[in-house]
């Protein structure tokens, strides 16, 4: 039976929890800026089918194993990721990437943007082919250089899609849980423990199914408010058309 | 003149660096672990590394099938996919025909239900769905996991669905019908042939999705023996003893089937996602 006082409570943890919503705003806007670039040079650059084939890998492989992949990079001693910074004299010391409290939460976007990166890319690429070339053209011979036209033609056309995917990724983002399962389980001392992580950890670790669905509830809550707030914005932008 | 040559090869330069990083950031991980894993176990981990293996072992690969149980990881995963590809893509297939052919009360709150439903996180089903999967006495076993991967898949693949079968004309099954096809004879002979790559486009995003899944399999699975393949990598990663080589072997072979996908069935795999998501 959920009781008041375990509603109270995961409120509390709920509000605690600002720092995560923070991050995945931040994952959010970093991967499709990201995925919006590569496309777009892509598409310019007569990009080649298999280019186009190879970069779809991290989408279509198992969350665990990107988590495992990523944890072996970040290892301490031996880590990729350590020796190339440390051979380059960024560092100077290796850094505990998973283990240290400062560094472990971005640690653990970058990954979960490394597998989310290439729908997006597809997605914008798709919409790209939509842009008729002559803007372009027309840009070019009235001396605008590439980056002008980016920012002034693809940019502004592309917005739809790339608020709708904005909306999408963040939904995807509020609700991923196996690669920070892999990688951190929530750990160290809860830097990483998002919601959908404490709720599992609620029900199948601490055998409390009752009060996790009681989390459940409030976060469900919270997504709907959330995602109305953002419909409602994106629809007094004339952005979303769905 | 020379100056906006200047200008323009520049750019070209910083739009082609743009792409090599991404490039970089997309496949470091995947390249260094096939370097690991055909490293020797001492070379892994002396410092500092070696980026090319000084000699190249391919032992992790047999070994994997020895030491742990990867032949059943392997048969469960592919268990698990096949058995969620036939029975997602024979229900989505359809209810997006009746979705898409014929106009009912509720029509559009349905469709509408199918985008919502897939907004929730997958913890929100995961509890009730593991209480009415231990009540009916199907935790552990695949059609238990198989009811649950169901609930993720159906939604996305019936609402892609609907919106491939809405390009396709009704006439071809009403001239069937009229030469005196009957329904369900016009829906699979005539109907679904001409959908056919829409289906495959969708069956493969059923099989990979399932093939990676974890969460699900993770909380339905105790035992080791009916673990799929990520699960069980996952657990040979949390060991105590962590063995890199056999883990990154593992890892590379659990690739076949993106791998596949990528070289043979990508175009279909890129249809069916741009189908319902770009507007013209």
């Amino acid at each position: 039976m959920p009781t008041l006082p375990s509603f109270l409570s995961a409120g509390e943890r709920l509000y605690r929890n600002d720092y995560e919503w923070q991050t995945q705003l931040l994952r959010n806007e970093l991967q499709a800026l990201f995925a919006a670039y590569s496309s777009d040079n892509a598409d310019k650059h007569s990009y080649s089918d298999r280019q186009h084939r190879t970069l779809l890998v991290p989408w279509m492989l198992p969350g665990a194993l990107a988590a495992i992949m990523w944890k072996w990079l970040y290892h301490g001693s031996v880590g990729l990721i350590n020796q190339m910074l440390l051979r380059m004299h960024i560092i100077s010391a290796p850094i505990p990437w998973l283990a240290s409290t400062q560094f472990v939460l971005i640690s653990v976007v970058l990954v979960n943007v490394w597998r989310g990166a290439p729908f997006f890319m597809v997605m914008l690429f798709g919409g790209l082919q939509t842009i008729p070339n002559e803007l372009y053209e027309a840009a070019m011979i009235d001396g605008a250089g590439s980056f002008t036209s980016f920012r002034n033609i693809t940019i502004p056309l592309l917005k739809p899609l790339i608020l709708t995917l904005s909306l999408y990724g963040f939904i995807g983002a509020f609700n991923f849980i196996d690669i920070i399962l892999v990688l951190t389980k929530g750990g160290p001392a809860h830097h990483t423990l998002t919601l959908p992580l404490y709720v599992w950890q609620l029900a199948f670790v601490d055998m409390k199914i009752s009060y996790a669905t009681a989390v459940c509830v409030l976060m469900c809550l919270f997504l709907v408010v959330l995602l109305g707030i953002m419909m409602l914005f994106l629809k007094k932008r004339g952005g979303a058309d769905e | 003149m020379s100056s906006t040559k200047m200008k323009r090869f520049f750019s070209s330069v910083g739009v082609n660096l743009l792409v090599v990083l991404a490039l970089l950031f997309i496949l470091t991980p995947v390249i260094w672990l096939f370097l690991t894993s055909i490293k020797t176990r001492s070379e892994m981990f002396q410092t500092p590394i070696t980026l090319f293996p000084k000699t190249f072992d391919f032992g992790n690969y047999v070994k994997i099938w020895e030491k742990i149980q990867f032949g059943t990881f392997i048969k469960n995963s592919l268990i698990m996919s096949l058995y969620n590809t036939v029975v997602t893509l024979a229900i989505a297939s359809m209810a997006a025909y009746s979705l898409s052919r014929y106009t009912f009360k509720g029509k559009d709150f349905f469709l509408r239900y199918l985008l919502v439903s897939q907004m929730f996180p997958a913890v929100l089903v995961l509890i009730p769905l593991f209480l009415m999967v231990k009540r009916i006495g199907l935790l552990g076993t695949f059609t238990g996991l198989e009811i649950c991967y169901l609930t993720i898949t159906i939604p996305f693949c019936t609402w892609a669905l609907k919106n491939y079968f809405d390009k396709i004309t009704p006439t071809i099954e009403e001239s069937a019908m009229i030469d005196g096809c009957s329904f369900i004879t016009s829906y699979i002979k005539i109907f679904l042939p001409v959908a056919l790559p829409g289906l495959v486009s969708v069956g493969t995003y059923c099989f990979l999705s399932s093939w990676n899944e974890y969460l699900f399999t993770v909380v339905f699975m105790q035992t080791q023996d009916t673990w799929t393949l990520p699960v069980g990598l996952a657990a040979l990663s949390g060991q105590f003893a962590l063995d890199m080589g056999l883990l990154t072997a593992g890892g590379i072979i659990s690739l076949v089937p993106a791998v596949i996908i990528m070289l043979f069935l990508q175009k279909y795999l890129l249809e069916g996602m741009l189908a319902g998501s770009v507007k013209e």
